[in-house]
């Protein structure tokens, strides 16, 4: 019966060593899979609490076509770019919006939501500070319900 | 399939006022996760890049993804600050491009 013991061992192992959370403690249920895109964007960065709103409908009916703006917190430097990741979604990431002045860093569009989720936007700043907000939206019928989502 | 987009664009503005671009291109974005009705995966195809050049300063470059709604609709605002000539481009991942032009009037505030 060594299995279970070398289990525990990997275990006790794992939590003194490699997994150390980052991401700051109101993002830190945001699951592996948000983790997994944020660091394929960001690489070891993560983003603070604020700096960047995110206005969305708490409850839609159709995740298909959902109205979603993003923009730079007012009283901040513009940044570089708008990010919005859809954790929930077959993949993640969702769109980055790469902005240069006179353009002001604001942008409206209409996304899929594959079910009832956290959307985050995170906002990036030239000198490579990231700020993030979360909003949940619920929703009752998620984009392509009427069809088989494949795994993935 | 030719692309093809609702565009709404400022055609006069003062120096200093702020102004907005609406766009709207048909376009599936068909995500490649759906399945037909014989169970085959309908391939993937979306448009994965829009940007605007505004008197020949590249002022949006955008990643689309699959996340984004069939039929993308895009909103934006810049600072109208000299006049110049406005160029709105869309690419796809099957080589297809839409380019829609105009010109923005700016006269002093």
């Amino acid at each position: 019966m060594t299995a279970p013991l070398r289990r525990r061992s990997l275990l006790k192992g794992l939590a003194g060593s490699a997994f150390v959370l980052v991401v700051p403690r109101a993002l830190a249920d945001l699951d592996t899979r948000l983790e997994a895109a944020l660091s394929e964007r960001f690489g070891e960065r993560r983003p603070q609490q604020g700096g960047v709103e995110l206005e969305l409908s708490r409850l839609v009916e159709n995740g298909n076509s959902v109205a979603v703006t993003v923009r730079a917190a007012s009283g901040e430097p513009a940044p570089a770019a708008l990010h919005l990741f859809m954790p929930r979604n077959p993949e993640p990431w969702g769109t980055s919006f790469q902005v240069a002045p006179p353009a002001l860093a604001e942008f409206s569009t209409r996304i899929r939501l594959a079910g009832t989720q956290d959307v985050l936007a995170v906002a990036e700043w030239a000198d490579g500070r990231l700020g993030a907000m979360a909003a949940s939206v619920m929703v009752t019928l998620g984009a392509c319900a009427d069809d088989l989502y494949l795994e993935f | 399939m030719t692309l093809s987009a609702r565009v709404r664009l400022p055609q006069q503005a003062r120096a200093g006022e702020v102004v907005e671009i609406r766009t709207l291109v048909s376009h599936p974005m068909e995500t490649g996760f759906r399945v037909d009705s014989f169970g085959r995966r309908i391939p993937r195809r979306i448009l994965t890049r829009f940007s605007c050049r505004y008197a020949d300063r590249l002022i949006i470059d955008m990643d689309l993804r699959p996340s984004i709604s069939a039929n993308p609709y895009l909103a934006f605002r810049f600072i109208a600050d000299r006049s110049g000539e406005i160029e709105l481009r869309w690419q796809g991942d099957q080589g297809e491009e839409l380019i829609e032009r105009g010109h923005l009037e700016v006269t002093p505030a």
